[in-house]
């Protein structure tokens, strides 16, 4: 066994390069500048925060920034993951500019790019780059949501058509979107898993339907949408027939990690430490209470190791011959959900009653973003599989517990 | 171009082969951020894995408990040969001039195996303060005997009575009064590990006329000097040392500012046990997840239950944050960064994280864990004295906090 020799080989390292660190500059400097006074982030600055943020992408794809990472053919810049990164993190810092089309940059196009046929990527890719289309994706279903593999909306072969019936369920931004991402059954005798396909749904066929659906944290990005007799042809399915679900593990994977929310969280504790500088409680400043310090010392430490993890599947990602584990994915989100979730109880706890002003309220302290933040934290354990769905994937797939 | 589907009624755009306008930007040319280990780090990885599998056996944890010596010297011997203990000193004394991060690495494997040995006292915060605080003459004569595992030191930072939450701030009790030609000191130490059989004793005092602190190098064998063997939950041979008018001469007086080393000294033990505390919380992971596939009740295997699994998934989720903070906070220390913040920000995870790791553990094996004839309460014991050691969770947010402004 070789002994312990001198430096030769280098060390992992958690240091930006000077050009990514540059980059990450220009985009805050950017920023600064171009978000409107008025901007509070995505879904509380009203009808004029939607169409922003549509100005925004459009903005953002002329800059090569909206989707940089993606190869040239597709509307993208070649750069490096970590850009992106730095991107997404910029993102959620400034309460996610870009609406709903994280959606496409983070877990669409990257789907469509692997399963794709040439013609859908150039078609879809190129939109998705240019930042002039919405999306949303029509999985869940009143009666299967964690147990999505036994949806029962059904399309059904009738010539070289499918036709479509069925109903999904907390659809984000079904209204704006003009495609939707369905899943469908297409094999009624196949074991769950094998039985499903994707469809690319144009959101204005006839037999689509939309109703909101008013959600704990407002607006109306939370819908039903309801397909009778929706009739499209061979070529918008996505991916081999029946073989839908390897598309979904696809998704998932994406979409799990594909929001840097520790960079929100980080935004809330920041907001709070600001806050409790300014504020007094009981004769002395609220930055010297013994237990609001080690609360936010707490969420800022999984902040830093929800962040870490993330840093950690990138690399992986970016890295020749590395791959994630077949739960990575799942065990780094249930850190950044958690985290989501602390952080934004720990705003409510430091703002205390305050802290229970809404949006809109004069005296709200930030304008009630931090109670925003809460209502929204609520989410983030359920969406894209709830935290105990994350939990199987890691002792099952992670750990090969036995189910 | 093939048709894309766009609806019934659409105008049939077919999408435009061109890519956005606006500058694209180069792709990066020099080395990215990487936080996965390099190749030489998972060398070192596998080396001390394969090394250990081998020369450290539970059994020999076990033995090494109750154990007079506390650590067998051929082990010591061996760690020595593969340049182990001389991994962060510096070449010119011996040393592999590496940092505490491939030091990590390798006490994050001793974690795992529970290898029984002074490593951190001697190399992590004895040695590594000599490098950084001794004089040139100082560092001759110690780090090579070091790397060459023929000088095991103890380091004696932390006054009796005064614990002080497991960090050391601005109490030293320790007098050191001067003489014609160095210092007698008297004073009560605690914690001081492994001092028992140390060769040497790297003792914290304050000079009785100024009131300035300083390192002393005191050998263990010097009149006066009396080791006090502690009985603790890890069996980790922590020491009391008692210091009665020891005479100490001026070269073995460190000229490096005490309250800087001692600073760096507690990062780099706050480091180092949340390196151990993973590689335990490791080990522990892997023990309850075998157990959950064979343990057999209500006539399927335990780990079909979610009670069960959940728990596992839960150790797999703390045990892989406690590892990355632990190398962000590794790594910055060996770049040479202030890394109060990082160092303060892990220890704080880890050792909640791996309390909880360590309980649910408990929990999957019911009560065969709580057997000390099973390797359950081996680890759990050594990760509730990590806990304490070098600081507690809540110590260390405070830390954080202040390091954040509050």
């Amino acid at each position: 066994m070789a002994a312990c020799s001198p430096k030769a080989g280098g060390t992992m390292d958690f240091a930006w390069t000077a050009e990514d660190a540059a980059f990450a500059k220009e985009l805050d400097d950017f920023l600064k500048a171009e978000l409107p006074p008025w901007w509070r982030g995505m879904f509380t600055s009203g009808e004029r925060g939607w169409e922003y943020t549509k100005e925004f992408c459009q903005k953002i794809a002329k800059k090569g920034w909206l989707t940089m990472a993606w190869p040239k053919e597709y509307g993208g810049g070649d750069a490096s993951l970590w850009k992106q990164v730095i991107f997404r993190e910029a993102m959620a810092r400034a309460g996610e500019p870009r609406g709903s089309q994280y959606m496409n940059t983070n877990w669409i196009g990257p789907t469509i790019m692997q399963f794709g046929t040439e013609e859908q990527k150039r078609y879809h890719l190129t939109r998705i780059s240019k930042g002039d289309v919405l999306w949303c994706q029509g999985f869940s279903e009143p009666n299967f949501g964690s147990d999505l593999a036994s949806l029962q909306t059904r399309a059904a072969q009738d010539g070289d058509d499918y036709v479509i019936n069925g109903q999904k369920i907390w659809t984000s931004y079904a209204e704006r979107a003009e495609f939707c991402f369905l899943l469908a059954r297409t094999n009624q005798d196949a074991p769950k898993h094998k039985g499903i396909s994707v469809f690319i749904v144009p959101m204005k066929t006839r037999g689509v339907t939309v109703r909101p659906i008013m959600s704990m944290a407002g607006g109306d990005d939370f819908n039903e949408v309801f397909f009778e007799d929706v009739r499209v042809p061979r070529s918008a399915m996505l991916g081999a027939k029946d073989e839908g679900w390897r598309v979904v593990t696809a998704v998932l994977n994406f979409e799990r990690i594909g929001l840097a929310r520790y960079e929100a969280a980080k935004w809330a504790v920041d907001e709070v430490i600001a806050y409790a500088k300014r504020s007094e409680t009981h004769g002395r400043s609220l930055a010297k209470d013994p237990l609001l310090r080690q609360r936010v010392a707490d969420v800022y430490a999984r902040y830093r190791v929800a962040r870490a993890l993330n840093y950690r599947l990138a690399s992986l990602m970016s890295k020749k011959g590395e791959s994630p584990g077949p739960a990575d994915a799942s065990l780094t989100r249930i850190h950044n959900i958690l985290m989501t979730r602390r952080a934004g109880d720990l705003a409510m706890e430091a703002l205390g009653l305050e802290g229970r002003l809404s949006e809109g309220t004069a005296d709200a302290p930030l304008a009630g973003m931090l109670e925003y933040e809460w209502r929204k934290s609520i989410s983030a354990t359920i969406a894209a599989g709830t935290l105990e769905i994350q939990k199987d994937q890691v002792a099952t797939r992670g750990l090969g517990l036995p189910r | 171009m093939a048709q894309v589907y766009l609806g019934d009624d659409s105008g049939g755009d077919a999408g435009d082969p061109e890519g956005p306008g606006g500058d694209t930007r180069p792709g990066a040319s020099e080395v990215a951020m990487d936080i996965t280990l390099s190749e030489q780090e998972r060398m070192l990885q596998e080396q001390a894995r394969s090394f250990l599998a081998k020369e450290a056996p539970l059994e020999l944890a076990r033995a090494m408990e109750h154990d007079a010596r506390g650590y067998p010297p051929a082990l010591w011997k061996k760690m020595a040969e593969l340049g182990w203990l001389g991994i962060p000193l510096p070449e010119a004394h011996g040393g592999a001039g590496l940092g505490l991060l491939e030091l990590t690495i390798i006490i994050e494997e001793m974690g795992k195996a529970l290898a029984p040995t002074p490593l951190i006292p001697t190399v992590a915060l004895g040695a590594m303060a000599v490098a950084e605080g001794g004089s040139e003459e100082q560092q001759r004569r110690i780090l090579p005997r070091v790397a060459g595992g023929e000088l095991v030191l103890s380091v004696a930072y932390m006054e009796h009575g005064r614990p002080d939450l497991g960090w050391v701030r601005d109490v030293v009790a320790t007098a050191a009064h001067k003489t014609k030609d160095g210092y007698t000191v008297t004073g009560q130490k605690q914690f001081a590990q492994y001092a028992h059989v140390a060769d040497m004793l790297l003792v914290l005092a304050q000079e009785a006329a100024s009131g300035k602190p300083l390192w002393l190098l005191v050998d263990r064998n010097a009149p006066g000097v009396t080791v006090r063997h502690l009985s603790t939950t890890a069996a980790d041979h922590q020491c009391h040392v008692e210091l009665k008018n020891v005479a100490v001469p001026s070269q073995d007086a460190l000229p490096g500012d005490a309250w800087t080393l001692l600073e760096r000294m507690l990062q780099r033990g706050a480091i180092a046990t949340c390196a151990a505390m993973t590689g335990g919380a490791q080990r522990m992971l892997e023990i309850t997840t075998e157990y959950a596939k064979t343990r057999v009740q209500f006539g399927r295997p335990i780990g079909t239950f979610q009670a069960v699994s959940h728990r596992c998934a839960d150790m797999a989720v703390e045990t892989e944050g406690a590892r990355y903070i632990t190398y962000e906070a590794a790594w910055a220390y060996s770049q040479g960064r202030d890394a109060a913040l990082d160092v303060s920000t892990a220890k704080a995870y880890v050792s909640d994280a791996v309390r909880e790791v360590m309980l649910n553990g408990h929990q999957a094996h019911g009560a065969i864990g709580f057997s000390e004839e099973h390797p359950v309460p081996l680890y759990s014991r050594r990760a509730k004295m990590g806990e304490a050691l070098f600081g507690s969770a809540s110590l260390h947010r405070e830390r954080v906090a202040r390091l954040l402004g509050m």
